[in-house]
């Protein structure tokens, strides 16, 4: 999936290293792009209860309630199951066409191919999740930030969206 | 014209005889199984070891086109499924497939059919398999395609030219 360069903005590569630079294995302060992501342990966990759904109707698979929430942009996101979690709507920064982003029980990344709109739940959801604050269940974390952006993570696995990109994976 | 009637009744003679041994094979056999698993055991199907013909140039994975003329694919996950008519869907379902992960294959209507490629995807002959990153699917003797991941019975999913199965239980599409 080489679009997902597209979207990423590089941590590395901002440094050129000159004829006379020293080579040391840690970049100078300054040199890497800070990670965009957020830091959960500043946020407040709130309860997930209220953003439980049911089974969607027309769900190619059954059996898969979840949680989900809407967004100030006006995404429905969702962790549902086994923790798959992502966003649906139009994505800041994604190639037209696509409307799903997310990763899903089993998949090695986040991503937004063509599998996503097949495997994406219906989203359902109406709540809001306030800034500062986020909801976790089954392993996955879902926020908004202060600034309104929905961010999500699942160890490894991380998806940001702001109002104008969007960020995933590293 | 006398020795073709005899030869004619020779003929029929011998389908009766053998359909009379299949009715009794039938008959002793179901009583043993209430409901045989139509999902084929493989033993002495013939693995296609080399999977260069079943690659489609510019696309991963490898494609296969069933005898029944289904068009059929397994992605570089291990994700699979097979585009084309699905004997016992609902109209307008046109897909079926299992992505690594899911708890159970899917069935569905896709305008853009993903695993036919658009492209000559080369014939998989009866009672034979092909196998490619955990995932196998194989194409009976009656021409069937039965695909399934690694020992996950969930995996499952088989079309023959009645029925669509999916899962362990081979749920009968309705």
């Amino acid at each position: 999936m080489s679009a997902v360069a597209l979207l990423i903005v590089g941590v590395a590569g901002t440094t050129i290293a000159g004829p006379d630079r020293p080579a040391h294995a840690d970049p100078a302060a300054g040199d890497a792009r800070p990670s965009p992501y957020p830091d959960l342990r500043y946020f407040t966990e709130i309860d997930a209860a209220p953003y439980a759904q049911s089974d969607p109707p027309g769900a190619s698979l059954p059996d898969q309630p979840g949680y989900w929430f809407t967004t100030a942009q006006g995404l429905s996101c969702g962790i549902w199951f086994r923790g798959s979690f992502g966003c649906a709507g139009d994505i800041p920064g994604a190639p037209a066409g696509v409307h799903q982003i997310g990763w899903i029980t089993g998949d090695t990344r986040v991503h937004y191919d063509w599998t996503l709109a097949i495997r994406f739940p219906q989203p359902h959801g109406t709540l809001t999740i306030p800034p500062l604050t986020f909801i976790q269940t089954e392993g996955t974390s879902c926020a908004t930030t202060v600034d309104g952006s929905t961010y999500c993570e699942r160890g490894p696995w991380r998806l940001l969206i702001t109002a104008t990109q969007t960020w995933l994976n590293g | 014209m006398k020795a073709c009637a005899a030869k004619a009744a020779v003929v029929r003679v011998a389908a009766l005889v053998g359909c009379a041994a299949a009715g009794v094979g039938m008959a002793l056999a179901t009583p043993a199984l209430a409901t045989p698993s139509p999902y084929p055991n493989l033993d002495g199907y013939q693995r296609e070891s080399n999977l260069e013909p079943f690659r489609v140039i510019d696309q991963r994975g490898v494609w296969l086109t069933t005898p029944m003329g289904l068009r059929c694919g397994i992605d570089d996950d291990g994700s699979y499924g097979c585009s084309g008519t699905l004997p016992g869907a609902p109209p307008g379902d046109n897909e079926v497939a299992w992505f690594v992960g899911d708890p159970f294959p899917r069935q569905y209507h896709t305008d853009q059919p993903r695993f036919d490629s658009g492209v000559t995807q080369n014939l998989l002959i009866g009672l034979s398999y092909v196998q490619f990153r955990g995932s196998t699917c194989a194409v009976t003797k009656e021409s069937g395609i039965y695909c399934s991941h690694e020992n996950d019975p969930n995996s499952q999913l088989m079309v023959t030219n009645e029925m669509t199965f999916r899962g362990g239980d081979a749920t009968p599409s309705s």
